[in-house]
């Protein structure tokens, strides 16, 4: 899992993640992801090159949202693969994270 | 046919039976779907054992295939764990009030045609079925 980061000039951390977060791929990032929205307080996560998720990434990314949320921030999803959004809306997760496929929208959300 | 794996329970070591799985289902023409069907349930299923069982505990996997279904079995010998009764987390929609881990049950029994589950000398027996057709009618 390969895991990038931009600050954007709105402010806008945009992290994009390519790979899998399954197990393996989760480990591989979590430390620095966790350091990265434990520190900025809008966050954009590019998922279109995340080819699979299972729970432990989304327990990455719920509490990645708890803790911004928590310090009046907000991290949103983008893009993410039909696959993938199959999971999150299986499990609930749609429900509760912020989810969009329109970077405008995914912009306008965290401003 | 039916192959086995055994393995150690620890995280690392999915990342090994999924590969497995996937070796052993590749000539197979399944959907897309049923592969990511599979792939999940086995990684869900595998990360609960490895969190309540010891970390040297063997975990034995099988993997059966006839003409309609695929059948992923797991046995452990951690504390008994019945996965088709478990209580899953309440789904809720705000941030605050969420539950942070614990979606693996919803994803499994979401996303597995069958789940069955037995306790047998000692050890967990798990057995999770895919209907090779997803427009199976027991689905």
């Amino acid at each position: 899992m390969k895991m990038t980061i931009e600050t954007q000039p709105s402010g806008i951390a945009l992290i994009h993640l390519d790979g899998d977060l399954d197990a393996k791929g989760t480990g591989e990032i979590e430390v620095q992801f966790a350091a990265i929205t434990g520190e900025k307080s809008k966050v954009l996560i590019d998922m279109t090159r995340v080819g699979f998720l299972a729970s432990i990434g989304i327990r990455a990314l719920l509490s990645a949202s708890k803790v911004m949320n928590r310090r009046g921030g907000k991290l949103v999803i983008f893009q993410p693969n039909s696959s993938v959004e199959q999971v999150l809306r299986t499990c609930g997760a749609d429900a509760i994270l912020a989810v969009t496929h329109d970077m405008l929208t995914a912009q306008a959300a965290l401003t | 046919m039916t192959a086995v794996l055994t393995i150690h329970s620890c995280l690392a070591e999915i990342a090994r039976a999924s590969d497995w799985m996937a070796d052993g289902t590749g000539p197979l023409e399944l959907d897309s779907s049923i592969r990511l069907a599979m792939r999940l349930c086995l990684e869900e299923a595998l990360a609960n054992v490895v969190t309540h069982a010891a970390s040297d505990e063997a975990i034995t996997l099988s993997l059966s295939i006839d003409q309609n279904t695929v059948h992923l079995g797991i046995e452990d010998s951690g504390p008994a764990f019945d996965p088709t009764v478990a209580p899953a987390p309440a789904v809720n929609d705000g941030i605050e009030a969420a539950t942070i881990g614990g979606r693996g049950l919803t994803l499994i029994r979401g996303f597995a045609d069958r789940l069955d589950y037995r306790r047998q000398d000692g050890r967990n027996r798990f057995i999770m079925t895919f209907n090779r057709d997803r427009s199976a009618p027991d689905r």
